[in-house]
C-alpha cells in the first residue's frame, strides 16, 4: 500500500467511513508495517486534538466535572425514565469536592464497573442528600451491575441488577425486586427487608433475598436466624435458621428449598457485568409447538446426567430431556403420560461433557430449552444454568424465569421455548460440565413444570495458540 | 482543607490532567465509531466512583486506561451491529498500546496543532473548523462555499496530511532543543 492510500484509509477510518475492502487492506498494512502504525498514531492524535479543540476543553486548566455531572444526569434520567424532578445522587461528583463534611447518611453506596443506576430522593426538609447516599424515602433503581450498601447501623448489603429498592426507614429496606445479600452485626438486630411477598426481620445473621416479578420470593439464611412473615393468604410466620432456605408459597405458607450461597455476591465484583448474552423467549398456545426444534445431535444427546430431586411418576424421567424427542412420542390423548421430565423446585441435573477432543473442554454456543403441558403453568419454565470450566468450579451463566402461560385456561395446552446465545458467538469457553437447577413457576401444582427437551450446542475448545 | 478534601482535589487533578490521553486511548480502541465522548464520561464516572481504590503514587494512567478499556468493550457490545466492519480486537489493542502518550506529550501536540492551524489558508481553516466545530456534512459547507463535496473532501484530506506533517515537524524541533 502506498503512502497516499494509507493516509486516505486512515483518515476514512477515523471518519467512520472506511468500507470493508479498505478495512481489510488497512488491517493487513497495520499488522505488517511499523510505519503504518506510526501513521495511525499520528492521525489518531490529530483527530483527537481537533475534536478536543472543537469541544472547547482546555485540558490544561479546566476541570470538566460539571460536564460529567451534566451528562450523567441526562443519561440517568433517560435510562430510568425518572421525572424531571428526580435528583441524581451522582451530583455528588461536584458537591463532594466542595463540601468535605456532611452529616452521617442513613445509607451510603458504591458500585461495580459498568453499573447503571438512578437515584431519586424525597427529602422531607427540601434538602437533597449529597453524595452517593440514601436517606429515608430515597429510591435506587439498578438496571445493570452491582451496588454495595453500607447502612449507618453497620448493616452491609450487596444488590445485583435488575433491582429496585427504597429505603423506608434506617432499619427497613423495601426490595421491590432484585437479588440482595445482607450481613447484619449484633448492634443492628431487628433490621428488616420487605418484598412484595414477605417481611424479613433479622435476628443477628447473614442472609440472602431474591425478589423477582412473577416469581415467588426466596430467603436463604447463611448465619444466625431470621423471622419471616408471608404476606399472602395464610400469612404464616416462620423462624429460619442458618443452613436453610424458603420460598414464599402463594397460599401464604413457607416451603423448603435448597440453600444456594452461589446465587449471591458478598462483595463488589471488580469486573463489569456480562452484557452480551442474548436470550430469546417464545411461547405458543399449542402444546406441541417447537417439536421440530428438538435436537438429536447436540452435546447432551446420549449423556446420562447425575439427577436429584425429580418426580418420576407417570413415566416422567429426566433422562428423556436430551433424547431429541418432543411431541413425536406422546400418546393420543395429550398429557396422559409425561414424556419428558417433571420438575420439583430445586431438582438438579449435572452433565459431564468431559475434556473434549483437544483436552480443553467445550465452547458452548447456544442452549435451547422447551417445556410444555396441556394445562396452565406446567408449560412455563424456570431454571438456573451453571457451567464449570476445565479444572475450575461452577459459576452461574443464566437464570431463566419465563411464565407467559399464567393466564391460560386449565383446558388449554401451551409450550415455551428459551434460547440462549451470545453476541460473541460463544456463551462460555472451555467448559467440562454443566448443571441445571429447576426453579419454581407460578400457578402450577407444586410450582413444577414439564421439561420436554434440553439441547446444548457447541464444539471442542481450540487452543488459540494452536499448540 | 482537611486530608480527605485534599485527596479529592488531587484526584480531580489527575482526572483532569489525563482527559486528553484518556480520550485518545478510547478513540484508539474504537476508531471511527460514535460515542467516544459518552465512553469518556462513563469512564470518568467510574474513576470517580472507584477513587478510593486508587493508591496515590501508583500509575494513574494505567488504572484509568484499564477502566476505559472495559467501558469501550461495554459500549461496543451495546452498539454491536451485524455487518459493520472494524479492525480486529487484537490489532486494536496493539495499536492502542503503540499510540499511548503521556499528558505532557499530548499537551505538546495540542500546542503544536494550534501553531500549525495558524499557517493554514483562511479557506482551509474554515473547512477544518466546519468539519470539527459544526459537526455538519461537507454538503452543507459545499452549498455555502460553492465547491463540490468531492473537491472539499480532497482538500480536507490534504489539510489533515499537512497538519500531521507540520505537527511532527514542530515536535521534532522541540526535542532538538537543548
Amino acid at each position: 500500500m502506498n503512502r497516499r492510500t494509507l493516509e486516505a484509509h486512515l483518515q476514512s477510518l477515523f471518519e467512520g467511513c472506511l468500507d470493508r475492502e479498505g478495512m481489510l487492506a488497512l488491517q493487513h498494512e497495520l499488522r505488517s508495517s511499523p510505519e503504518a502504525r506510526d501513521a495511525y498514531s499520528d492521525y489518531l492524535h490529530l483527530h483527537n486534538a481537533l475534536q478536543l479543540r472543537a469541544e472547547g476543553i482546555d485540558m490544561l486548566h479546566v476541570v470538566p466535572m460539571d460536564r460529567i455531572v451534566e451528562r450523567r444526569h441526562r443519561r440517568s434520567l433517560r435510562d430510568a425514565g425518572l421525572s424531571a424532578a428526580a435528583v441524581l445522587a451522582l451530583a455528588a461528583l461536584v458537591m463532594a469536592l466542595v463540601i468535605a463534611r456532611t452529616p452521617p447518611a442513613a445509607l451510603t453506596f458504591a458500585s461495580s464497573p459498568g453499573t447503571v443506576l438512578a437515584v431519586s430522593h424525597l427529602p422531607e426538609d427540601g434538602k437533597i442528600p449529597k453524595g452517593q447516599v440514601l436517606q429515608p424515602g430515597s429510591r435506587l433503581q439498578l438496571s445493570r451491575g452491582t451496588v454495595e450498601l453500607e447502612f449507618a447501623s453497620g448493616v452491609r448489603g450487596i444488590v445485583r441488577a435488575p433491582a429496585d429498592l427504597t429505603l423506608q426507614r434506617e432499619d427497613l429496606l423495601q426490595l421491590a425486586n432484585g437479588t440482595a445479600w445482607f450481613e447484619v452485626p449484633a448492634k443492628a438486630i431487628g433490621f428488616q427487608v420487605s418484598t412484595p411477598d414477605l417481611i424479613l426481620t433479622d435476628l443477628g445473621t447473614e442472609f440472602g433475598v431474591i425478589s423477582e416479578d412473577n416469581f415467588l420470593d426466596e430467603v436463604h439464611v447463611f448465619k444466625g436466624k431470621v423471622e419471616l412473615l408471608n404476606l399472602s393468604g395464610l400469612k404464616e410466620k416462620e423462624t429460619v435458621v442458618a443452613g436453610h432456605a424458603r420460598f414464599a408459597e402463594s397460599a401464604g405458607r413457607w416451603k423448603k428449598i435448597p440453600l444456594r450461597r452461589d446465587l449471591f455476591l458478598s462483595g463488589l465484583p471488580d469486573k463489569e457485568t456480562r452484557l452480551s448474552l442474548v436470550t430469546v423467549e417464545e411461547f405458543s398456545g399449542n402444546q406441541f409447538a417447537y417439536a421440530s426444534d428438538a435436537s438429536g445431535s447436540d452435546l447432551l444427546h446420549g449423556l446420562v446426567p447425575k439427577a436429584a430431586g425429580w418426580k418420576l411418576e407417570n413415566d416422567a424421567s429426566p433422562l428423556e430431556l436430551t433424547d431429541g424427542i418432543h411431541g413425536a412420542g406422546f400418546q393420543e390423548v395429550p398429557g396422559d403420560m409425561v414424556q419428558g421430565a417433571w420438575t420439583q423446585v430445586g431438582a438438579t441435573l449435572e452433565y459431564d461433557l468431559g475434556a473434549g477432543a483437544n483436552g480443553l473442554g467445550y465452547d458452548l454456543t447456544s442452549i435451547r430449552s422447551i417445556a410444555d403441558w396441556n394445562s396452565a403453568g406446567f408449560g412455563n419454565q424456570a431454571w438456573t444454568l451453571e457451567v464449570r470450566p476445565v479444572g475450575g468450579s461452577y459459576r452461574i451463566l443464566h437464570t431463566a424465569n419465563y411464565h407467559p402461560l399464567i393466564e391460560q385456561s386449565l383446558s388449554g395446552g401451551g409450550a415455551t421455548k428459551v434460547t440462549l446465545s451470545d453476541e460473541s458467538g460463544v456463551l462460555a469457553a472451555g467448559i467440562e460440565a454443566i448443571r441445571f437447577t429447576a426453579g419454581h413457576v407460578a400457578n402450577s401444582v407444586d410450582n413444577a413444570f414439564v421439561w420436554r427437551e434440553l439441547d446444548v450446542f457447541g464444539h471442542p475448545t481450540v487452543d488459540p495458540g494452536g499448540r | 482543607m482537611d486530608s480527605d478534601a485534599k485527596q479529592q482535589a488531587e484526584f480531580v487533578g489527575q482526572i483532569t490532567r489525563h482527559q486528553a490521553v484518556l480520550r485518545a486511548y478510547i478513540i484508539s480502541l474504537m476508531p471511527g465509531m460514535d460515542g467516544v465522548s459518552d465512553v469518556l464520561q462513563e469512564s470518568n464516572i467510574i474513576l470517580w466512583e472507584k477513587r478510593r481504590n486508587f493508591q496515590p503514587g501508583t500509575n494513574f494512567q494505567a488504572w484509568a486506561f484499564a477502566i476505559a478499556r472495559y467501558e469501550v468493550k461495554s459500549h461496543r457490545r451495546k452498539n454491536f451491529r451485524p455487518g459493520v466492519v472494524s479492525l480486529d480486537d487484537d490489532l486494536l489493542e496493539l495499536l492502542a498500546s503503540h499510540c499511548e502518550k503521556t499528558p505532557e506529550e499530548t499537551d505538546e501536540r495540542l500546542h503544536a496543532l494550534e501553531a500549525c492551524l495558524g499557517h493554514l489558508k483562511a479557506e482551509e481553516r474554515k473547512l477544518i473548523e466546519h468539519r470539527y466545530f459544526s459537526g455538519k456534512s461537507l454538503d452543507d459547507f459545499s452549498s455555502r462555499s460553492g465547491r463540490s463535496p468531492e473537491s472539499l473532501s480532497v482538500t480536507l484530506f490534504r489539510v489533515r496530511a499537512a497538519l500531521r506533517k507540520c505537527i511532527n515537524g514542530r515536535l521534532a524541533l522541540n526535542t532538538a532543543r537543548p
